[in-house]
């Protein structure tokens, strides 16, 4: 029986460690999600760039700033990317957890030493030699988990590093399809004559994962029809649009988009 | 504690994590295409007997074409031909890229004479109509003149020119070898042309007065001295206006059509001066030794820009009438002339020499930049559409006088069909109603 109580010891302590690892795993889950909050401020700063340069070439100047700021940008610029990143995503939620866990596999340590004391205490009562292999045993695999627990932080802490480079890239990624729906609508958006400079129409768009068009309503009218009229008509005549085939990045930034039609290029 | 901050915290970020979401991103639309924008008019269905006299979708069509704005279907392109609302399925039109379906109907009206016309405008990608109405009258043509304003309006968000007319000039050789000069009035698309003055002298400059009616012009009919007319464009009754010794020349009306700019030249060198029909004065506005002629008025009424040779070459200025302040104009080239203000004061259009060879250019009022809008030769007299969309200009073609159209962007060129003998001297009316 008292064997057994070892052996119960060894099972709650390793529990313990399992549950604490396990509840640290998940709250890091849900706090992954500071990650994308960080995408949304990059495209903030990709926003009002934007109006400044007119041309065509925007998307190279873009990709520029982005890059330079993380390294992977060969990676993220290309198409390609779309692809690659659903994949990683995944197993980022997961994997980011971890990083933090290396505090709380420091918290769980005292934790089992506390336990181990009484054990310790029950043990000499009934048969020493055995018990202290045991515990001996018992530590050494506590200290190689230590061990691989801190492997595993260093390495969560690298794919941290990874993630972030990600987060930039999907940052650099929502710009890139930000400026193919800009091109896109730009392409055939025909302007009546009486649109002038400065007009302004505010349309927003809801979309299908797919890029398809949903809904397109005018938020803030430019106070002529016809304009506002040429801007839906634009919009519907593109009928769908490129989007990340990522779902949470798309459901984030690309479900519902606000599109600012606002004529810098005409004669007036 | 510790978990409740962190629920706290994750409740926070879900909660940002949705407003982000429901802000979206915002993407700035700053450019666009210029294009024509494609358009189908389904020839209207006529519901009397026999055949429809006049194809009303046709004119409609070639009124719209002749814009440059639109980029009308052509009919053997189409998937099919409705003429009702029920008929319509917006993909036959979706899958051919047209943005804009117009349908109608035309009978005649028992007894009368008279024509009714419904139609319907479409939005094809948003599926509705944008648009319906009719019209009745004697004159189909007008009617679809009528219909084109109405649909280019609603499209543009600028009144359509179509109802208007034109007034020009044409000199031909008689058998006897004697010039006929007559003085022409057309609706806009240059149809149902009626000659309103003909003479065996030369008629030059006509005008119209802002009631669109009466006329304004030079002839030599008198005695072959040049005199000022104005004429009731309806009933063919002309007055003489002026008749001084020298020039009499380049009558222009105040757009209250209260006042008549035009030159004199009885006291030895061309002067504009201003005649007040209401109380029958007559003052000057201009005094320099140089020539100043071809005066045009502002529409506020209150300055002329005006052709003057007094800085050595002939350039534009304006004066301002009540304190006859003048202001140089136009600056590019060595040779402008024939200035005519646009409708919303912002730009002159002008004949300007380049290169040796006379184009029609536009002259932003605002920032002075200056862009020429012809490549055709010898362009001359261009009169602006009231609605500030289109200039009509004499230009040569084949050692002919004819004349063209050109949109007030230069993107688009119309040439109109000349009949017999020489075409000058285009005057675009006001509207009409």
């Amino acid at each position: 029986m008292r064997g057994f109580d070892g052996w119960a010891a060894i099972f709650t302590i390793v529990l313990h460690v399992v549950i604490v690892i396990l509840l640290f795993l998940g709250w890091q889950s849900s706090s992954m999600q500071k990650l994308p909050v960080a995408v949304p401020q990059h495209i903030r700063a990709v926003v009002v760039e934007r109006p400044a340069p007119k041309p065509v070439v925007k998307p190279a100047p873009e990709k520029p700033k982005v890059t330079d700021k993380p390294k992977p940008k060969p990676e993220a610029k290309p198409k390609p990317k779309p692809e690659p990143k659903p994949e990683p995503k995944p197993k980022k939620p997961e994997p980011k957890p971890q990083p933090k866990k290396p505090e709380p596999v420091a918290k769980d340590k005292p934790k089992p030493k506390p336990k181990q004391e009484p054990v310790k205490k029950e043990k000499p009562k009934v048969v020493e030699p055995s018990f202290e292999d045991l515990l001996a045993s018992e530590e050494k695999e506590l200290s190689k988990r230590e061990d691989e627990l801190m492997e595993q932080a260093k390495r969560l802490e690298a794919q941290r590093e990874r993630e972030e480079a990600l987060a930039q890239s999907a940052a650099s990624e929502i710009q890139m399809y930000q400026s193919l729906i800009q091109q896109t609508i730009q392409r055939f958006w025909i302007r009546p004559p009486s649109a002038r400079n400065g007009m302004q129409v505010q349309i927003r768009i809801r979309m299908l994962p797919g890029g398809e068009v949903l809904e397109a309503n005018i938020k803030k009218s430019s106070g002529n029809e016809a304009f506002d009229r040429s801007a839906l008509t634009a919009i519907q005549k593109a009928g769908k649009f490129a989007v990340p085939s990522d779902p949470k990045l798309f459901n984030a930034n690309f479900r519902e988009v606000t599109l600012n039609f606002y004529p810098e290029d005409l004669k007036y | 504690m510790g978990i409740l901050l962190r629920v706290i915290s994750c409740v926070g970020v879900l909660f940002y994590f949705s407003l982000t979401a429901h802000a979206g991103l915002v993407i700035e639309i700053t450019q666009g295409q210029d294009d024509a924008v494609p358009i189908a008019i389904v020839p209207f269905a006529w519901e009397g007997a026999g055949v429809a006299p006049e194809d009303v979708g046709g004119v409609i069509t070639s009124d719209l074409h002749r814009s440059g704005q639109f980029k009308p279907l052509g009919k053997e392109d189409m998937l099919s031909r409705p003429s009702t609302t029920d008929q319509v399925f917006f993909r036959d039109w979706r899958v051919i890229g047209v943005e804009y379906l117009l349908i109608g109907r035309l009978k005649p009206e028992a007894g009368t004479g008279r024509f009714l016309v419904e139609y319907e405008l479409f939005d094809v990608y948003q599926g509705k109509v944008i648009k319906q109405g009719d019209a009745s009258g004697n004159s189909l043509r007008t009617i679809a003149h009528y219909i084109s304003d109405d649909i280019y309006q609603t499209l543009t968000g600028i009144k359509g020119a179509f109802s208007t007319r034109l007034a020009y000039v044409t000199m031909e050789k008689m058998p006897d070898n004697k010039q006929r000069f007559r003085l022409y009035r057309a609706d806009s698309d240059g149809y149902n042309d009626r000659i309103i003055v003909e003479s065996p002298e030369p008629i030059l400059s006509p005008t119209w007065a802002p009631n669109g009616r009466h006329l304004a012009y030079v002839s030599f009919e008198d005695g072959r001295k040049p005199a000022i007319f104005v004429l009731d464009s309806n009933t063919g009754k002309s007055s003489k206006i002026t008749d001084y010794p020298g020039l009499n020349s380049a009558p222009s009306f105040s757009p209250d059509g209260e006042k008549l700019a035009f030159v004199l030249s009885k006291d030895g060198n061309p002067e504009i001066y201003i005649k007040d029909f209401k109380k029958g004065t007559m003052e000057q506005i201009t005094n320099h030794y140089a020539i100043d002629t071809e005066p045009s008025w502002f529409p506020d009424g209150k300055r002329l820009v005006f052709t003057s040779s007094r800085g050595g070459e002939p350039q534009l200025y304006e004066v301002e009438i009540s304190s006859k302040k003048v202001k140089r104009v136009s600056f590019e080239g060595d040779y402008n002339a024939r200035g005519t203000v646009t409708p919303d004061g912002r730009s002159v259009v002008m004949v300007h020499r380049q290169k040796g060879v006379f184009h029609i250019a536009v002259q932003n009022l605002e920032r002075g930049t200056l862009s020429v809008l012809t490549e055709t030769t010898l362009d001359e007299s261009p009169s602006v559409a009231p609605n500030g969309v289109m200039i009509i200009y004499a230009t040569q073609q084949r050692g002919q006088g004819v004349l063209a159209a050109v949109s007030m962007d230069g993107r688009v060129k119309v040439r109109l069909p000349s009949s017999t003998g020489h075409v000058r001297e285009p005057a675009w009316s006001p509207f009409l109603y």
